[in-house]
């Protein structure tokens, strides 16, 4: 007899200090109101992105922009499984025809600036105490032609200025006639999994060895945690082995995230392409991709039925598909053995994007080759205005 | 005797239906002999259409929405200031929801024995003149009005709900008496088949509650309990060995395709060892469900207590063929060292659930033990209040002294009541599993109404 189609539960918690989260729970009733609930997950991020839209009154419309931001999110289904993970990364209210916004995304308290000057490459690196403080790191690069290291210092302090905590923006809209009696307010919540904190801050190392690329992985996030905080699990059970060595070495002018993934592009020992990401409990998993294996099948689908099931013929929840999976629809399969990964009956999901609304449910497979909107959004930029 | 039909803020009541026929022009709107207000005859209370979900032919979810209905009701006045006065009181009684609670329509058609309650949100008041006669706007004193409310999808009861259970004692156990289940008395209203919402009181009782580690709460339609297989499986490989386990009968899935399996095991482990679960069809062995590796929860040595494996979607079962029309799963639990050394998984009993919600409770955040109140509230039983479902549950534990301790908040679908079902309760706790670990369950439900109640 509820009025949204799907019981859904969300855990929210505490931004800790410098922006790690905590198991503090947050009381707030994220159901009433509910009108949307999105996500995505992909084999490259895990949990990548979530939006939840939900009306409320203006008092919590004004908190959930001033407060929010950086609090932690579970979704738990109806069966009490988990089903997305992640932080609160951008408030968006509407009122009366006014909308305000703030994002963690604007904010930059840790640059650094490329420059050259007396003919030599150079990066300064510039931070603000009070904000990595308050939202934990947030890391950009910027970079500007032939300039002097005074001039360089003086962009960085403007920078930071400008750029250490969430700008609001704006946008109202005016127009003739009676605006409608007001009183509540249209709230969108978007989230980023935690795989986006990867991209917080800078990393490098010199050591040219080989060594094995999970292994280097292993070390990566030991950094990040160390660096950063807390936001990831110490939990590096899931990391399969790679079997596949190469140099240590990395640029220091990459985040951790692009060290990893350069890692990770490499594949396995067995040239298989790996997928990664961030799942339940904040744990990094890496396993060999399913597209190695095609003939192994996860999810089946009937012409003409909207339900996903198993390879087992168990109904699968669309709310529980998950990327990194090979589907077939039986009546397109070609009979032929050795098909290709992406041929008419089977293909790999990349990403899964499940979204439910007061009237109904829609599910989203994107193959390995979709370059969705919300991808891009998701990686993040590291790169500065 | 009339048909009685009024509104109310809590304070003030107001008929709208008249024992005498005709309104009142000058009478008070407290008394049904008396009030100025008529509803005409002709109108009927509007059930709430439901919007279902599907998925090629299977029924997914019915969802409802508020109801917006028009009322025709005829308004009389001594004069023309006292139908203004009449009008307005309308018009403010129906829409005091706007900022206080909502207004409560109660219903009794003549010769029923029930009342039936809605909420009524907020309305809209147009009057007009009668036939030929005289507009209000100009002179007229009777007039006929037209109420468009917007109100509740359900009628229900007016301050509390029915008891199902009533101080039902509820052991940590899959069997003797009593164990973790208890069945509901049979309840009422129009959603016995759909889900309807329940109200639990558990008190946690001495001497086991020790701030467990989960609470599993799950309305069911049966629970088999079973100690085939159990013992202590030693094995050094990491591919490990396996064990059969009981049978389990799911042929009431097939009639009850909104049923879902789950596995819970009573079992504690070294820490190198793990074990799962897996489904076979019973003839043909074929793999159905497989559940993930699981390890016991470590606390020195791992703790032996209940476990969920997960749930199990029975929508693809069949029966097996050879295996006449009753299909049953064949169970295994599959066991391994994690480090190629010697591990123990020890078994003690094994409970195959078929049910309708399941909800489970991770208390480790909360204060949750002995001489606590746990409560898992899923509509209001306040004086005069209809006993309708909160957007969201509620969920508290309260002290021996009834004090609010904290809110707590759960995964899942918090049970609700269907025909023939019954309440289990488990859980585990921080020290040592207890099989005498007890509880008091008191559960209420609000029987739900689209229309007339009846003696329902």
């Amino acid at each position: 007899m509820i009025d949204f189609p799907l019981e859904l539960g969300f855990d929210l918690t505490e931004r800790g200090a410098a922006g790690v989260p905590t198991t503090t729970r947050v009381r707030a009733p994220l159901r009433r109101g509910l009108q949307e609930v999105e996500w995505s997950i992909s084999d490259q991020a895990g949990f990548e992105s979530a939006r939840i839209t939900r009306l409320c009154n203006v008092e919590e419309g004004v908190a959930a922009l001033r407060d929010w931001l950086g609090r932690g999110l579970v979704i738990t289904g109806p069966e009490g499984n988990r089903l997305w993970e992640g932080y609160l990364d951008a408030v968006e209210v509407e009122i009366g025809g006014q909308t305000r916004s703030r994002s963690l995304a604007t904010v930059a308290n840790t640059i650094a600036v490329a420059y050259e000057a007396g003919g030599a490459s150079l990066t300064y690196y510039a931070s603000d105490a009070d904000s990595i403080a308050r939202w934990g790191y947030l890391f950009k690069r910027f970079s500007f032609d032939n300039t002097t290291t005074a001039n360089v210092v003086q962009k960085a302090a403007r920078l930071l200025a400008e750029r250490a905590t969430p700008r609001t923006e704006r946008r109202d809209a005016a127009a003739s006639g009676a605006p409608a009696a007001g009183g509540g307010a249209r709230v969108s919540l978007t989230f980023r999994g935690w795989y986006g904190t990867l991209d917080r801050y800078y990393y490098g190392n010199n050591t040219t060895t080989d060594k094995e690329t999970t292994e280097q992985v292993q070390d990566i996030l030991a950094a990040h945690t160390s660096t950063v905080g807390a936001f990831l699990s110490s939990d590096q059970s899931q990391i399969a082995a790679s079997g596949y060595s190469t140099s240590q070495y990395v640029p220091s002018d990459g985040t951790h995230r692009e060290a990893i993934e350069s890692r990770l592009a490499w594949g396995s020992s067995s040239y298989a392409p790996l997928a990664w990401g961030v799942y339940e409990r904040r744990r990094f998993h890496v396993a060999v991709s399913a597209q190695a294996d095609p003939a192994t099948i996860h999810y089946r689908r009937t012409v003409g039925d909207g339900r996903i099931r198993s390879a087992t013929g168990a109904w699968v929840p669309w709310w529980e598909v998950r990327p990194n999976r090979m589907l077939e629809t039986r009546e397109l399969h070609d009979p032929q053995p050795g098909d290709a990964i992406d041929g008419a009956g089977r293909s790999y999901i990349a990403r899964t994007t499940f979204r439910a609304s007061r009237s109904g449910y829609q599910l989203d497979l994107e193959g390995a080759n979709g370059e969705s909107l919300a991808k891009m959004l998701a990686r993040g930029a590291s790169y500065g205005a | 005797m009339a048909s009685t039909i009024t509104i109310s803020d809590y304070t003030t009541t107001y008929h709208l239906a008249s024992s005498v026929g005709d309104p009142t022009p000058g009478g008070a709107a407290t008394s049904a002999s008396t009030t100025p207000y008529a509803i005409e005859h002709g109108w009927t209370l509007q059930a709430a259409p439901g919007q279902a979900l599907f998925a090629g032919a299977t029924l997914l979810a019915v969802t409802y929405e508020r109801v917006t209905e028009r009322v025709p009701i005829l308004v009389a006045g001594s004069s023309a200031d006292n139908l203004a006065e009449n009008l307005r009181n309308l018009r403010r009684m129906l829409n005091v929801g706007v900022t206080a609670r909502p207004c409560v329509l109660s219903i009794t058609p003549n010769g029923a024995t029930g009342a039936v309650t809605f909420d009524v949100y907020r309305a809209d008041v147009q009057e007009e003149r009668i036939g030929d006669g005289e507009s209000p706007t100009f002179r007229g004193t009777t007039v006929r009005a037209v109420v468009t409310w917007v109100r509740s999808a359900f009628g229900g009861r007016a301050a509390s709900g029915e008891t199902l259970l009533n101080a039902a004692d509820l052991y940590n156990r899959g069997s003797g008496t009593p164990d973790n289940v208890e069945a509901y008395s049979a309840g009422g209203g129009d959603l016995i088949y759909e889900g309807s919402p329940l109200n639990l009181q558990i008190d946690l009782q001495a001497p086991t509650w020790s701030a467990p580690g989960v609470v599993y709460l799950a309305s069911i339609y049966s629970r088999l309990n079973s100690t085939t297989g159990s013992g202590a499986k030693t094995t050094s490989s990491t591919s490990g060995g396996t064990a059969t386990l009981a049978d389990w009968d799911v042929s009431a899935a097939l009639t009850r395709p909104a049923l879902k399996g789950r596995v819970l095991v009573l079992a504690e482990c070294t820490s190198n060892a793990e074990f799962r679960v897996s489904i076979y069809g019973q003839v043909l062995l074929n793999l159905i469900w497989q559940s993930a590796w699981f390890q016991t929860v470590a606390d020195g040595p791992q703790r032996k207590g209940v476990y969920d494996l997960g749930w199990i979607d029975l929508s693809a079962i069949r029966p097996d063929p050879g295996a006449g029309s009753a299909p049953a799963f064949n169970m295994r639990l599959d066991y391994r060292s994690t480090d190629g050394s010697s591990s123990t998984v020890t078994l003690d009993s094994t409970q195959f659930v078929l049910y309708y919600d399941w909800a489970t409770i991770h208390p480790d955040d909360y204060n949750i033990w002995s001489g606590r109140r746990l409560i898992c509230s899923q509509f209001p039983e306040q004086t005069g209040r209809p006993c309708l479902p909160w957007t969201s549950s509620v969920g508290l534990t309260l002290n021996a002294a009834d004090d609010l301790v904290e809110p707590i908040a759960w995964r899942g679908t918090l049970p609700r009541y269907y025909s023939g079902a019954s309440l289990l309760l488990t859980w585990s706790g921080a020290g040592l599993y207890d099989a005498a670990g007890r509880a008091v369950v008191t559960a209420t439900h609000a029987p739900l109404y689209r229309t007339l109640r009846g003696a329902g």
